[in-house]
């Protein structure tokens, strides 16, 4: 089934906000492998400059992730979970997530396209804090495989 | 400690060997019950060789060869990636970032990740800003409007 490419520009109501731990964030660090003091130590990430522990950069992923389902769950726009691969992504930053911060998102669609009977959906996720400080957006594209 | 980069700069490698366990715990860390990523029998039902890496794992353990590689004087400001092929537990994969413009207080890599057959994949452009250092950086980049 393909999707739908009306739905190119749709934007969603903004996302319950998410309240960014310092445990998820040593946690994240953990299972990457980074040992960097700043995901750890609190000091250690205020001798940086920073409020309190900051996150690797692709720590949005956690928030955004649940954020799109908001779109692939989307009864009018049909999107075969079970058929979803993840692809290219893109991430522009405003400034890094920390530990305290609660992170609202809007999804907006911004491209649909279809080849070789696989479907392309590309969506652009802002998120903000809660108080309406941008700090990243990221990009996906996601591809929903054909039934061949 | 040098922090001063030229273009044609490459940063030390990084090498990482992608373990099930580590697979897991990414799973569970980011609440993705997708279980190509750890259930190898169910991996194999949907015609996966093994237990596929997470993209987003992947896009986390190439980011670190940049931030490590470079230290905290230097901050991620924009990230993108192009995934050609997947990658099936357990993996030795290595990470290498090389500078391809440089311009005071910011400067760009391309980064890929090296397979031991010699295949690449997946390769990413970073751009990076010094940390503390005003810039004038827009963002985002390429087809997308304004983000906030």
């Amino acid at each position: 089934m393909s999707l739908d490419p009306s739905f190119v520009g749709r934007t969603y109501p903004p996302t319950a906000p998410y309240q960014v731990g310092r445990e998820k964030i040593r946690e994240f660090a953990t299972a990457i492998g980074a040992t960097d003091p700043a995901h750890h130590d609190p000091e250690a990430a205020r001798a940086l400059g920073h409020p309190d522990v900051v996150a690797p950069p692709t720590f949005p992923v956690v928030v955004t992730m649940a954020a799109s389902r908001q779109i692939i769950e989307d009864p009018a726009l049909g999107v075969d979970y079970s058929r979803v691969v993840h692809g290219d992504q893109r991430f522009a930053y405003t400034r890094p997530v920390v530990a305290g911060d609660e992170l609202v998102c809007v999804n907006t669609i911004e491209e649909i396209t279809s080849r070789g009977g696989h479907g392309f959906l590309t969506t652009r996720t802002d998120v903000s804090t809660s108080a309406g400080e941008p700090v990243v957006a990221v990009w996906s594209k996601i591809v929903v495989r054909g039934e061949a | 400690m040098s922090i001063t980069f030229q273009v044609g700069d490459v940063l030390p490698r990084l090498r990482h060997t992608v373990t099930a366990l580590q697979l897991f715990r990414y799973s569970a860390v980011t609440w993705n019950p997708h279980r190509i990523h750890f259930d190898a029998r169910y991996a194999r039902e949907e015609g996966h060789p093994g237990l596929a890496l997470h993209s987003h794992l992947r896009a986390a353990l190439a980011l670190r060869c940049v931030t490590e590689g470079l230290g905290p004087q230097w901050h991620v400001t924009k990230f993108d990636y192009r995934l050609r092929k997947p990658v099936y537990a357990p993996a030795e994969l290595a990470y290498a970032a090389r500078v391809t413009e440089a311009d005071g207080d910011s400067m760009t890599l391309e980064l890929i990740e090296e397979h031991p057959s010699g295949g690449v994949g997946f390769e990413g452009t970073v751009r990076v800003s010094k940390t503390g250092a005003v810039t004038t950086e827009g963002f985002p980049v390429s087809t997308a409007g304004a983000t906030a």
